[in-house]
């Protein structure tokens, strides 16, 4: 179980993470979701001890980290963002050694490595240096020190980075499985399809800040079921105000020069009324762009930009 | 505790993997004992010093003082240079020699005739040995040349002055033989035979015994390696900061200090077998001595240890990886050249050697070499052992609070 009461850390004058709270059950798969820089990294490193937090509480498996470090390190497994991994040693003897530093012994060791390197599909490769692996399979190898000494709380930090699709797919299952079995994992991403498909409770952060918190469904109701629909060309936002304003069911997200963005119940049906408001108001439209109610979309209607900018 | 072997392991298979690193560390030493062995040859390390004489006089007798420091071993460690007064004064003043000395014009005359006569010697003082042997050297001549003046002084004047007027020269220096001859007798009724009974006693040789060019550099060029080993192991510790392993170890129960103690104990181990091959072989290859070389090991790679401690110690405050490298080359090399790796102690300027010999691996060296020629001594190689300690003890504290304090993060 996670437990974060305003957690707040500071680098001299910057805030990076500002009174974040949220609780992860074990067996659940909580997701941080959030643009580059967003906190989600410093948040991870709050929680897992790396960090020491300038104000709030973390606890982890019911040990507060900054009192009780040891105990609570013993309960986490991270996956860090970065392949972590000593690249002229085998991938058994990376698993011996991280196994060694979580403090297992060498028959359980041994036994554990041999399961997660079956689990990861790279028993074949045990013995063969991890710099002659592709970048999937180090991913990989990267989880399976993570999960090497059955964490109860297993802190995933965005572990699917320049992952190829297959490789993807199958760190997901191993994810799911992690959870099956118990773990609370904490999985921080800025792939919002990822978040989607594999997310029990997600929270969006953006500037160190949760700005919203929930189950898809709750998220997704936060945009009331519309879709969002993306103009580009030349605009006049205070004429686009007034010409929309009169429009049942039509909010506008944003409105700039260049590009604006509706919140529009049923929108495939009302182009062609929003496209003769825009022109009663001036605008020259270039490109249209229509995505249907999800993270992405609740993302932009609450930063206004898109998580990956 | 067991995450130190762990942690061990882990650099020893790192090592294992490397053999180019390990191999290069260790052969640029041997390359270049190599090179200075053939341009030195295999000779006898003696310390060469430079008189420079100025014989104003220019006589039989001031040249026999000129050739008394050419003479047997003195003129293996002393090379005579003759010179005129002012630039022998001006290149003495420069440190260009071991000592000056002026024979003045008149001084055999003086010296014959019972006058007073005088020499002038200027010693070097950047130089401690052989200013005070040349010094040594005049003083027993001098002594020596005022009792050969009071025994025979007048038989001296005599044959100087030649036959006086009416005297053949046969007879006049028949006259002085006999003259000498009773001079000697006289001495014999005090030296021969002898008032005192000697007993002869063969004792033990406990002089330090001189050895070649090549083995003279061995514990140097040993700690040669042991400079680049701890240079070599220091990159890495950056390598791992880079790559996010320490970061990653950082969220584990594993403390720093293992991980650090880990890294050690492989260093150590590398050393143990590396300063083990490296004796041996110098006994064998350069006929090194070898007296206490399993001590010579251990104080070898104990010290060894500290020098890579402090290295690590230096390299791991600076900001960056690439501030690292420069400041591990900047501590390096001049402990390399200066603390007796480039070059042995007894070939240095002696003020460079002076600093040399304080320097962490010039301190090693100096034992290092004591021990292997049996000439340490027990009382000083155990205080270095206790200041060793404690020097690791604190130096291992501080790398394992800079850990703790930001470099894992």
């Amino acid at each position: 179980m996670i437990e974060l009461e305003q957690l707040r850390k500071s680098f001299g004058d910057l805030t990076a993470v500002d009174g974040v709270s949220f609780t992860a059950q074990p067996g659940e798969l909580f997701g941080l979701l959030g643009p580059n820089g967003a906190g989600k990294t410093t948040t991870i490193g709050c929680i897992s001890g790396l960090l020491t937090p300038t104000a709030g509480r973390v606890r982890v498996a019911g040990h507060d980290v900054v009192r009780d470090g040891i105990a609570a390190r013993r309960a986490i497994g991270v996956v860090p963002q970065e392949i972590a991994l000593y690249e002229d040693l085998s991938a058994m003897e990376n698993l011996d050694y991280w196994g060694g530093a979580q403090g297992m012994r060498k028959p359980a060791l041994r036994a554990r490595s041999l399961e997660v390197l079956d689990l990861t599909g790279l028993a074949d490769r045990a013995s063969e240096p991890v710099k002659r692996f592709s970048g999937g399979m180090k991913r990989r190898l990267n989880f399976a020190c993570g999960i090497l000494h059955q964490p109860k709380v297993l802190l995933l930090d965005e572990p699917t980075v320049g992952v190829d699709p297959q490789s993807r797919v199958r760190l997901l299952e191993l994810i799911r499985a992690q959870a099956r079995a118990g773990a609370c994992v904490l999985y921080t991403t800025h792939y919002m399809e990822e978040a989607e498909s594999l997310c029990d409770r997600l929270a969006i952060i953006d500037h160190g800040k949760i700005i919203a918190q929930g189950t898809l469904e709750e998220l997704r109701s936060l945009l009331g079921e519309r879709d969002l629909l993306r103009l580009t060309g030349v605009f006049r936002p205070e004429a686009v105000r007034v010409a929309l304003a009169a429009m049942n069911r039509v909010e506008i997200v944003q409105a700039e020069e260049h590009q604006i963005s509706l919140a529009v119940a049923g929108a495939t049906s009302r182009l062609p009324e929003i496209f003769a408001a825009l022109a009663a108001a001036g605008a020259e439209i270039r490109g249209t762009t229509l995505t249907q109610p999800s993270l992405e979309s609740l993302f932009i209607k609450l930063t206004g930009k898109e998580l990956r900018e | 505790m067991r995450f130190l072997w762990t942690s061990a392991l882990k650099d020893l298979r790192h090592f294992r993997r490397d053999p180019a690193s390990l191999a290069i560390w260790l052969l640029i030493p041997v390359f270049i004992i190599t090179l200075f062995s053939l341009a030195f040859g295999p000779g006898q390390v003696s310390p060469q010093g430079r008189l420079l004489l100025a014989d104003e006089d220019n006589t039989f007798l001031s040249s026999m003082i000129g050739n008394a420091f050419s003479q047997g071993q003195l003129g293996k460690m002393v090379l005579v240079e003759k010179v005129k007064a002012d630039e022998g004064r001006r290149r003495i003043h420069k440190g260009g020699g071991s000592a000056f000395l002026l024979i003045p014009k008149g001084f055999s005359n003086a010296f014959l005739n019972n006058k007073p006569a005088r020499l002038e010697l200027l010693t070097n003082p950047a130089q401690r040995i052989l200013p005070g042997i040349i010094q040594e050297t005049l003083s027993i001549l001098v002594e020596g040349g005022f009792y050969l003046q009071a025994l025979v002084g007048d038989q001296v004047r005599m044959m100087t002055a030649g036959p006086p007027p009416g005297k053949s020269a046969e007879q006049h220096v028949i006259d002085i033989s006999r003259s000498i001859h009773r001079v000697m007798e006289k001495l014999n009724a005090s030296i021969d035979p002898p008032l005192l009974e000697l007993e002869s006693k063969v004792i033990e040789e406990k002089l330090t015994p001189r050895v070649n060019f090549g083995a003279a550099m061995l514990p140097g060029i040993l700690f040669m390696t042991v400079l680049f080993l701890g240079q070599g192991m220091s990159a890495r510790v950056w390598r791992e900061r880079e790559q996010g392993v320490l970061r990653r170890l950082a969220v584990t129960p594993a403390r720093p200090g293992l991980y650090l103690g880990g890294k050690l104990l492989a260093t150590g181990l590398v050393l143990l077998a590396v300063t083990t091959a490296a004796i041996l072989l110098g006994g064998w290859v350069l006929d090194a001595p070898l007296t206490n070389w399993p001590l010579a090991v251990l104080w070898a790679t104990f010290s060894g240890m500290a020098v890579c401690l402090l290295i690590l110690l230096v390299t791991m405050h600076a900001p960056s990886a690439r501030s690292a490298n420069v400041a591990g080359t900047l501590v390096v090399f001049p402990m390399m050249m200066v603390g007796g790796s480039l070059l042995p102690f007894e070939a240095m300027p002696a003020g460079m050697a002076a600093i040399g010999r304080w320097t962490p691996n010039g301190m090693a060296i100096v034992q290092l070499s004591a021990i292997l020629t049996g000439s340490v001594e027990p009382a000083r190689l155990l205080t270095l052992c206790a200041a060793l300690v404690i020097f690791a003890a604190a130096a291992g504290w501080l790398v394992s609070r800079r850990l703790r304090r930001g470099f894992l993060s």
